[in-house]
């Protein structure tokens, strides 16, 4: 994603400066900074400066002063020499991390809001994108667009993360940190000594469990009894899976009516079951109410069940990119630093706030005035704090110093007025 | 601990080798069980006696029998209780040897190799010959802990001698064959003391408990990284972390499976012994020993030769591919075990060469294959003698890999048969 004028870049390179100069007492100084590689973007240039290794706090804040980074990023793995080359650097551990991106999220508004813009004549469509620009033939640009739906779902995953991280893995929120990143996700955090050796096939493991990813429910207590042949399935007050799996049925047993996951049931259980299950959909939620009483309805069979106990599994999974966590190599946003892309901060949240967290609220820094005067080639409809803006197209508004980064840094609107 | 070992005037207070029924039962009963050896041969031969009148060799009898007649003519229990191991340590010095304690009294005893010709411990060479011999032909050592002395002595004599065959199947197959033995004791141990043991010897900090986590009743917990970087080497999904009850980040098991992961500590503790021996020079007296041994090696090794030889040049493709992946160690389906042992009875091999095969997989459980297999045959309790699956079903189970070299489209059987009789005729 690239400014649409020079002006445009010295304009958010300014705004970056100025959070940055500011006394840095939001920045998050990371734990064993002097075990840690440091990578980051400059404004204007493309390439990712890596194999840095800082010292201490000081030598962070000056290189935030002096190179002012669009994007800035450290490991997640401790190494003995952080600026060797990949082969040298001898690693110690990594912090067990998780991303939640609504990139990765089967919503449906994404094929809505995700569009192409000529950066010459502010055509804009839908995916997707063409060559070029159908009007003028110039050169088009993709521009994933930030949805409050989007950054709903997400956080929705980021809890259900949490539920596993705390109830079953027995992490304690003093070892987890969570931030926005910046764009359209979170990004989770588990610092623990013990855990930060987990090699590779460990860290598949935990993501496979938080994912669901090979869970079969016959080992989760769900099966047919051999004497009498009836089911047999777990109950809501379970640990673990089988909890969850119950309470995901009920879930799903309550959502049958509701057309609006009529696309949804169609899609993942066969024209069969569906109908069977949604025939007898008041009496099962009535009967499900106190206790999961599986085998319920002699027409629906244990086959049914276990598809929809399989959907409920996949409902009750938390949707990570599991790459990150499996990679231990890998690079991280840093913590309260600017996205580059939005110039939002990537705001570390408390952990009893996540629930009520407004991504267009806190991590909007930067103040209402001085307001600016900008052109939008165009813009969906979006809101900062309380305020809504947009729809714009090829218009020139005047807009407070905040949204006036975001759009600059989206990329879709410029100060080169002419 | 080692309570009586000085006051002794011989350093066996044990020294008798069981008779010889007692060996020439092993392949049939290999829960042997353990002080009925010694000490009372009256009731031992009355046991004999009993079980061969009854004609109850072969019905799995083996174990409960004794401990009934135990239990009738002596009221203390065959297994030791708690209070047992505060007064005897000495017997689970002589159970694990991968136990730190046994280590430190072998240390102590102060008896080197060269001591070990004497004739006073002959006894403890003879051990140790019979382990590594049980371990070759049958994969298993039998259990004779209460002959505390021998049993401890002899673990490193054997562990020795394994090492000097310079061999990494025997090393792997005498590992497997100790460990295993282990594991069916530590079944029989209270969980207490498996708790103990995993603690002592591995640092593995195994909980017991007796919790009832919903409608499940479990034995242990086990913190969830440590469970994960042992369970990896077993390839069966239900040991995948998801596929377990994980809560407050303890995984709850049941006893056979942390019994299963301690099995595993102990190969590894077992062979890690044998590796870090490096290179040994074996002394005069025990080199005719290696040489039966090493005989022996090569006498199995030419009986092995002929199940080669035997199924391989004519076997059916589908048997062909499940015997390979077998032989690979790859974890088989329940029907491909099936197709393929029952295809094997039914061309003529014994229960004892299939169960051989079978020990090759990495989830093999000796108890549990001798019994399907019997039970395969016929013989294990079950009437009915069961015919190899017909192609038909194979089919079904998608285990059907027919080629132009099937001879038979009704039977593997029937190819096989075919097969041989072409290749016979071809030879001679």
């Amino acid at each position: 994603m690239s400014f649409i004028a020079e002006a445009d870049l010295q304009f958010a390179r300014g705004a970056f400066r100025s959070y940055y100069e500011r006394p840095r007492e939001r920045i998050e100084i990371p734990r064993k900074i002097e075990s840690r590689e440091f990578g980051y973007f400059v404004f204007g240039e493309n390439i990712m400066v890596r194999h840095l290794s800082l010292r201490d706090a000081g030598s962070l804040g000056s290189l935030f002063i002096e190179r002012v980074p669009r994007h800035i990023y450290y490991s997640s793995a401790f190494f003995h020499s952080p600026s060797a080359s990949m082969e040298r650097k001898g690693w110690i551990g990594a912090e067990l991390v998780f991303d939640i991106d609504a990139d990765h999220l089967p919503v449906r508004c994404k094929a809505e809001h995700d569009f192409w813009l000529c950066k010459n004549c502010g055509e804009h469509g839908p995916k997707p994108t063409p060559k070029g620009c159908p009007k003028c033939q110039s050169r088009v640009e993709e521009i994933e667009w930030l949805c409050e739906h989007c950054l709903r779902e997400a956080r929705n995953e980021l809890l259900k993360l949490l539920d596993f991280l705390e109830l079953s893995l027995g992490i304690g929120s003093k070892d987890i940190t969570l931030n926005f990143s910046g764009h359209r996700g979170y990004h989770v955090h588990v610092d623990d000594d013990h855990l930060n050796s987990m090699d590779q096939h460990a860290r598949k493991e935990i993501v496979d469990y938080v994912t669901g990813n090979g869970l079969d429910v016959s080992y989760h207590g769900l099966y047919l009894s051999r004497g009498s042949g009836s089911l047999i399935g777990p109950d809501y007050s379970e640990p673990s899976w089988r909890g969850r799996i119950a309470r995901g049925v009920y879930d799903l047993l309550g959502q049958l009516s509701d057309p609006s996951y009529e696309a949804y049931f169609s899609e993942n259980l066969t024209p069969q079951t569906y109908r069977r299950f949604l025939k007898r959909h008041e009496l099962l939620v009535k009967l499900w109410s106190s206790r999961p009483v599986w085998g319920a309805a002699s027409a629906i069979k244990p086959d049914d069940w276990i598809k929809l106990a399989e959907l409920a599994v996949r409902r009750q999974a938390a949707n990570i990119d599991t790459v990150v966590t499996t990679d231990v190599h890998r690079l991280i946003r840093m913590i309260n630093t600017l996205h580059g892309k939005t110039g939002l901060l990537s705001l570390k949240i408390g952990y009893d706030e996540v629930e009520n967290f407004d991504p267009f609220r806190e991590p909007m820094l930067f103040p209402d005035q001085p307001s600016v005067k900008m052109k939008v080639l165009y813009c969906p409809e979006f809101r900062v704090k309380e305020k809504s803006y947009g729809p714009y197209h090829n218009q020139v508004v005047e807009v407070p110093f905040s949204t006036a980064v975001f759009m600059v840094c989206k990329g879709v609107g410029t100060l080169g007025l002419g | 601990m080692g309570r009586g070992v000085g006051a002794s005037s011989s350093p066996f207070d044990l020294a008798r080798e069981p008779p010889p029924f007692f060996v020439d039962w092993f392949p049939d009963s290999y829960t042997i069980p353990c002080g009925l050896a010694r000490k009372r041969p009256v009731r031992e031969r009355l046991w004999y006696t009993i079980v061969q009148a009854l004609g109850l060799q072969r019905l799995g009898m083996m174990c409960t029998l004794p401990k009934l007649l135990e239990s009738l003519i002596d009221p203390a229990p065959l297994l030791p209780s708690k209070t047992m191991l505060a007064t005897s340590p000495s017997i689970y010095l002589a159970r694990y040897p991968f136990l730190p304690t046994t280590r430190e009294y072998v240390r102590k005893r102060g008896v080197t190799i060269n001591d070990l010709s004497s004739e006073l411990y002959a006894p403890v060479l003879q051990r140790a010959i019979s382990r590594v011999e049980l371990a070759i032909r049958y994969g298993f050592v039998n259990d004779r802990s209460r002959e505390t002395e021998v049993e401890i002595l002899s673990f490193p004599l054997a562990v020795f001698l394994v090492t000097c065959i310079l061999d990494r199947t025997i090393s792997k197959r005498y590992a497997m064959a100790e460990a295993e033995r282990c594991s069916e004791l530590l079944l029989d141990e209270p969980n207490q003391v498996v708790e103990r043991i995993a603690d002592d010897s591995f640092g593995l900090k195994l909980k017991a408990l007796t919790h009832v986590l919903g409608t499940h009743i479990y034995d242990f917990c086990l913190d969830f990284s440590d469970y994960i970087r042992l369970a990896s080497h077993f390839s069966n999904l239900s040991w995948k972390l998801v596929n377990k009850t994980l809560c407050l980040g303890q995984v709850y098991l049941l006893k056979t499976e942390a019994v299963s992961i301690l099995k595993l500590l102990a190969e590894t503790n077992i062979l890690r012994a044998i590796n870090e021996s490096g290179d040994v020079s074996p002394p005069q007296f025990l080199k005719q020993h290696l040489a039966e041994i090493k005989n022996m090696v090569t006498v199995k090794e030419k009986e092995e030769g002929v199940i080669a030889r035997f199924s391989l040049e004519a076997l059916p493709p589908c048997i062909k591919s499940i015997y390979k992946r077998l032989v690979e160690g790859e974890s088989l389906p329940h029907f491909a075990r099936f197709t393929l042992t029952s295809f094997l009875l039914n061309v003529g091999l014994t229960r004892r060469e299939v169960l051989h095969l079978f020990s090759r997989l990495p989830d093999f459980d000796e108890r549990l294959s001798r019994y399907q297999i019997d039970h395969i045959a016929g013989s294990g309790g079950g009437v009915k003698r069961y015919t190899s699956p017909s192609c038909r079903t194979l089919q079904t189970h998608r285990l059907c890999l027919r080629t132009q070299r099937c001879l038979s489209l009704r039977s593997p059987i029937k190819t096989y048969y075919r097969q041989a009789k072409l290749t016979g005729r071809g030879e001679a």
